[in-house]
């Protein structure tokens, strides 16, 4: 659903100077962005995103979730690498989901499901509880405005009891805290930002 | 209180709009009060409030009805039929916002809404015609059926505002009506209402978060943001920093420029129960809790105790569970049974749930023996203030204080949440809850005590420094006292002197007499005398001048055994460098008898010391080789570097004698006055016929009296040169050159001092040079060159007990240099030094002139001396623990063969230098180097283990193979030849 993990490193300059005015990100900006290229943002070729999901991947070493949920999604490039049975990715644009689901399918990944969906829109009922949610550059004020309460509302309706939750973000820029314990947090330079990762169990 | 919203949203884009963590926040602050409906609402109740919502737009119904019916809150929504499922096209001014349907409005019910009247059209009921009004104001027949009541019972003014006739028209049709400022708090058809904006607030209590923090800057940052990330905000936020020693300042500095987080910097350090009182009064919130610097609080800490705490507002405290995290979490985690979570991965630790139990009855009876709320709980101030906050009771202070809290006020309230993250960092944390506290309150016991006592005894150091102050003040009184009962002593020791010298001429008059009497003998008349022989004649004179010459001895001797005469050598001896022009004498018969006396001495051997120097200033190489020389058998006069003028050529050789001074400066050496026409200055002027005259004159009248057999002029400065020539020709003098500095490198000497050298050294007989640089110049223009390096005095500097002087201004390492500070002086080395080694003290001894000494002079660490004279100096340098040389490497120190370096060296002292030729050959003595961060290695090397007693009396014995006295030996000898 929102493509953008974080942005791409050309792109970060022009887009922290416009943070402090900020409206809602339109869909069909991502819808364009995806149009034109399935990896808008470079992530693939850029060495500060391989190691950020190293960097993920250290913090759900020896996990093996049944159920996993990537919210925002993108092309899969995070997606690809998560652990679980049965993994569903989340992205708000289609041309998004149409990428990811053509990457899986060219390296014979059969466990991931890649949907269309709003975070601040999803039925409980229809998506079902996960043991393990990630969540890596959505929790921006452009995505989501002030909504934390609405995020980690609907983030506790799908997280089973004793579930995982991982969440990565730029520490510069305002993003959602969760009321579980945490397990583990890890800071790491990204481009001309910080990242922090978090891993939380509920 | 009834609140009026407009929108609610993801993003707040006008002042209509709040969003929706904002009304999340708002509807978490109004659990303090009674949220009705109108028709429930009691206009005198101020705990009741009724939220509405004016419009009822598509976003209110996503985001805030939700909202509403999780909080369980009852609320009111005023629609405009006209606009039903349309948007708000009509509002230019305010961005896009669709308004409900029928449908959607049916829906609203379901969360808790109630549906009521703002007109058909949403016009301003001002002014305007009754029809309108009653149209406007009528709910159509199909919506009233579709929401029957208690629906459509009450009606909002448009804009809120109203006029005398929609006034009446709403009383008569609705069972209440809103506006919001027209209106009033008590007419049920004009109830104002607050209009709520992005950032309005309501609730009744607040909270202050105090993060106490002594050196744990490494931590506090985290715990900080703890609190900064909170899903419900902290309405006050103090760090207090109890005199931390490590780099928490900086840290809690930059969390303080936010407006969010205040800072409080104690002057000194106020121990726990002090420093947490401190901390209590200087914050407001209803509800305080205390963060240790190095833990965390999870992100919903605040929202679940506030709620806690608004819940039960019995409950003095409200306490948490504990997440157990960190290195050493494991061990505490076994005594507490605490749950294992999921390790951290990352952080390769354990976490652990440590669960609390809850405070049933016998719990709290308990509590007193075994703590189960922490110290980060939350509580009352009302409580705080009720049991005497904080007492210094000898307990856990936090534990403490609940105790009394409880006792007072009843049960605690329990979260059954682990809200406080723990860390368990340290061999002395990893305990239980109480021994912490325990340990962690001794700990600032002692600390309290260790700060009184070292305030006691820097109290006690003043006085002791003032007590030893007066002490040397004193001393210094009796040291005047003494000093002048001294030179009272010597005057009258002189007076003393003056009477037997008296008594001496006395004698010699009385001799003279008897020697007249004896040439008279021959004439007397006495019959006696003239019939004795020519051989008792002669036995008569022999007599008396037998008699004559024991008395004349006598008195001598008596004289210059005497323990005066000791006194006055000693006197002399001290002051003999400070004659003055005005204490020299003219030359008369008894000082030509002086230096011819001398002369018997010396064989005859005459040398004329032409000088650089006048022989009082800085004790240098051209006195120590001079004065030497006397020993080794010349008897010395030494030429005056002042000139004055006589303003007239001499007439003849007795006007030239008698123009000249004289000063005895030590046996067998005496400085001779000249004066040519006008006044001379050797370094600088050019030397006139009128004064060559004058002073080749004055010279050769002195010479005329003089009995020598060979004639030596030693010339240490080539502005000598015209009068030496002259001399070199009248008398066929042999001429040496001492060649001791390179002209060119001084900035004072002018280019014909430099022409003038060139001749000199060319003419001279020999040519000694100081250095191999000037060797090698000399040897060029005259065969007859000699190296005679620099020297020391080895039984001067050797062995020397300190005088003291430098341990009364400086303790710790000291390095140190002396000799002139001039512009060949690399200041900034010394400022690169003392900056990089702030330990070590750098002292400098000798005047400064040419050098800009003001970058060092404020330092801790430099001290400038000024001059000190060469008898005093060992005292000093014995005190070195390195001797320096950072001369810049130029022209004029390539030249340098540095005289300190032998005196260091004669010290026992390490050398470290800057990378002087002249030093190359003696590696094994110094070290040399090229640049400044070389040089400061030198030191420190120098510094860490090069003075051994082995290496000091290698230093030693190098250095009295250097000695004056060998240079002067070898010159002897050289000029003999």
């Amino acid at each position: 659903m929102f493509g953008l993990f974080s942005l791409s490193l050309s792109f970060k300059s022009n887009f922290q100077k416009t943070m402090t005015k900020i409206t809602l990100q339109d869909k069909q900006d991502l819808e364009l962005l995806y149009e034109r290229n399935d990896d808008p943002w470079g992530y693939k070729n850029e060495t500060a995103d391989t190691t950020r999901l190293s960097r993920l991947s250290q913090m759900l070493d020896g996990v093996e979730p049944k159920r996993t949920l990537d919210i925002g999604s993108g092309n899969g490039f995070v997606t690809e690498k998560l652990p679980g049975n049965e993994i569903i990715g989340l992205d708000i644009s289609e041309n998004a989901v149409k990428h990811a689901q053509k990457s899986a399918l060219d390296l014979g990944v059969t466990n991931i499901d890649y949907v269309q969906g709003n975070l601040l829109e999803i039925e409980p009922q229809e998506i079902g509880d996960f043991d393990l949610i990630c969540i890596t550059g959505v929790l921006y004020n452009q995505y989501i405005g002030k909504s934390d309460y609405l995020v980690r509302q609907i983030i506790d309706k799908i997280l089973r009891q004793e579930g995982l939750l991982v969440s990565c973000h730029i520490d510069e820029w305002r993003h959602t805290k969760f009321g579980y314990n945490l397990i583990d947090s890890d800071t790491y330079p990204y481009a001309e930002f910080w990242h922090r990762l978090e891993l939380y169990q509920k | 209180m009834i609140l009026m919203y407009h929108k609610v949203d993801l993003m707040p884009l006008t002042e209509w709009w709040v969003s929706v963590d904002s009304f999340a926040r708002q509807m978490s602050d109004l659990r303090g009060y009674e949220v009705v409906y109108l028709d429930d609402y009691d206009i005198k109740n101020p705990d009741q409030v009724v939220i509405t919502f004016d419009g009822m737009y598509e976003n209110v119904l996503k985001y805030a009805a939700p909202i509403l019916a999780e909080f369980n809150y009852p609320f009111e929504v005023f629609i405009t039929s006209d606009y039903l499922g349309r948007g708000n096209e009509f509002d230019t001014v305010e961005p896009y916002a669709k308004f409900c349907s029928e449908d959607q409005l049916k829906e609203t019910l379901l969360h808790g809404g109630r549906i009521q009247w703002h007109t058909k059209s949403h016009a301003e009921l001002v002014n305007v015609a009754e029809s309108v009004i009653q149209d406007e104001l009528s709910v159509p027949t199909q919506l009233k059926q579709m929401f029957a009541d208690p629906h459509f019972k009450w009606f909002a003014y448009p804009h809120g505002t109203f006029c005398e006739k929609s006034y009446e028209y709403a009383r008569d049709m609705f069972s209440g009506a809103l506006s919001v400022e027209q209106g009033s708090s008590t007419d049920r058809f004009a109830l104002n209402r607050k209009t709520v904006l992005e950032n309005s607030r309501f609730s009744k209590t607040q909270v202050s978060v105090i993060i106490p923090n002594y050196n744990y800057g490494h931590f506090v940052g985290d715990a900080i943001e703890s609190v900064l990330n909170q899903t419900m905000p902290a309405d006050e936020i103090l760090v207090i920093d109890d005199c931390s020693t490590d780099s928490s300042r900086p840290i809690i500095e930059k969390y303080a420029r936010s407006d969010r987080v205040k800072a409080c910097f104690n002057e000194s350090n106020l121990g726990i129960i002090d420093n947490f009182k401190k901390a209590v009064s200087m914050t407001s919130g209803e509800y305080i809790c205390f963060l240790g610097a190095d833990n965390l609080f999870r992100a919903d800490y605040i929202e679940k105790c506030k709620q806690a705490l608004d819940k039960n507002l019995k409950s003095p405290v409200a306490y948490t569970n504990m997440q157990l995290f960190g290195p050493l979490a494991e061990s505490l985690a076994e005594s507490y049974k605490a749950i294992k979570l999921k390790d951290a991965p990352k952080s390769n630790w354990s976490n652990f749930d440590c669960q609390m139990p809850e405070p049933e009855p016998d719990f709290v009876s308990q509590i007193k023996k075994r703590n189960f709320i922490h110290g980060s709980s939350m509580y009352r101030r009302s409580c705080y203030e009720g049991v005497g906050g904080y007492l210094d009771e000898g307990k856990a202070e936090d534990h403490s204080l609940f105790v009394r809290m409880l006792e007072k006020y009843g049960m605690p309230k329990h979260v059954p949440e682990a809200l406080l993250l723990y860390r368990q960092h340290s061999s002395n944390q990893a305990n239980t809850v109480l021994t912490r506290q325990f340990f962690q309150r001794q700990f600032f016991q002692m600390e309290k005590q260790f700060f009184q006592m070292e305030k006691q005894y820097s109290r006690e150091l003043i006085t002791r420094e003032n007590q030893f102050e007066e002490e040397r003040q004193a001393l210094r009184a009796e040291i005047a006292l003494r000093e002048k009962a001294h030179s009272d002593h010597i005057e009258l020791f002189e007076k003393e002197i003056k009477i037997r010298d008296d008594m001496a001429t006395e004698l010699a008059r009385e001799l003279d007499l008897m020697r007249q009497e004896l040439a008279l003998v021959p004439t007397a008349t006495s019959s006696d005398y003239q019939n004795s022989s020519i051989n008792s004649q002669s036995k008569i004179v022999a007599l008396f001048r037998r008699k004559a010459a024991v008395i004349y001895k006598s008195i001598r001797s008596a004289l210059s055994s005497s323990f005066i005469g000791k006194i006055v050598r000693r006197v002399r001896k001290r002051f003999k460098r400070s004659i003055s022009p005005s204490s020299t004498i003219a030359i008369d018969a008894s000082a030509l008898a002086s230096i011819n006396n001398s002369l018997v001495h010396s064989n005859g051997n005459l040398l004329i010391t032409f000088p650089i120097i006048n022989w009082d200033f800085r004790w240098q190489r051209p006195q120590q080789l001079v004065s030497r020389l006397r020993s080794e058998g010349f008897s010395v006069l030494y030429l005056a570097m002042t000139v004055a003028g006589e303003q007239r050529r001499y007439s003849s050789n007795s006007d030239a004698l008698s123009n000249l001074g004289i000063s005895n400066l030590e046996s067998d050496i005496f400085q001779i006055w000249t004066k040519a026409y006008g006044n001379v200055n050797i370094y600088t002027d050019k030397i006139s016929d009128d004064d060559l005259s004058n002073l080749k004159m004055g010279i050769e009248s002195l010479l005329e009296k003089l009995k020598y057999t060979e004639l030596v002029l030693l010339v240490q400065f080539p502005g000598w040169w015209p009068v030496v020539n002259e001399l070199k020709k009248s008398f066929g003098a042999k001429v040496v050159f001492d060649c001791m500095d390179n002209h060119a490198g001084f900035s004072t000497n002018t280019s014909l001092a430099l022409e003038q050298e060139e001749e000199l050294i060319s003419e001279s007989d020999l040519v000694i040079a100081s250095s191999m640089f000037l060797h090698t110049k000399c040897k060029a223009l005259n065969d007859s060159t000699l190296l005679i390096k620099n020297a020391t005095d080895p039984e001067h500097f050797g062995n020397v007990a300190s005088n003291g002087k430098i341990a009364q201004f400086c303790a710790g390492p000291v390095v140190g240099y002396h000799g002139a500070i001039s512009d060949w002086f690399d200041i900034e080395l010394i400022e690169y030094c003392a900056v990089e080694r702030p330990d070590i003290n750098f002292v400098l001894i000798g005047a400064t002139t040419g050098c800009d000494t003001s970058t060092v002079e404020g330092m801790h660490n430099v001290f400038l001396l000024g001059e000190i004279p060469y008898l005093d100096l060992p005292g000093y340098v014995t005190d070195f623990d390195i001797g320096i040389i950072p001369f810049k490497i130029n022209p004029l120190t390539n030249a340098t063969n540095p005289v300190k370096f032998y005196e260091y060296v004669s010290a026992g002292k390490a050398v470290v230098a800057t990378n002087l030729p002249e030093l190359e050959p003696y590696l094994s003595l110094c070290l040399l180097s090229n640049t400044h961060s070389e040089f400061l290695d030198n030191i420190d090397l120098a510094l860490g283990g090069t003075n051994s007693s082995h290496l000091i009396e290698e230093r030693m014995r190098a250095a009295s193979l250097n000695s004056w006295d060998e240079r002067a030996s070898v010159l002897s000898k050289a000029i003999k030849s």
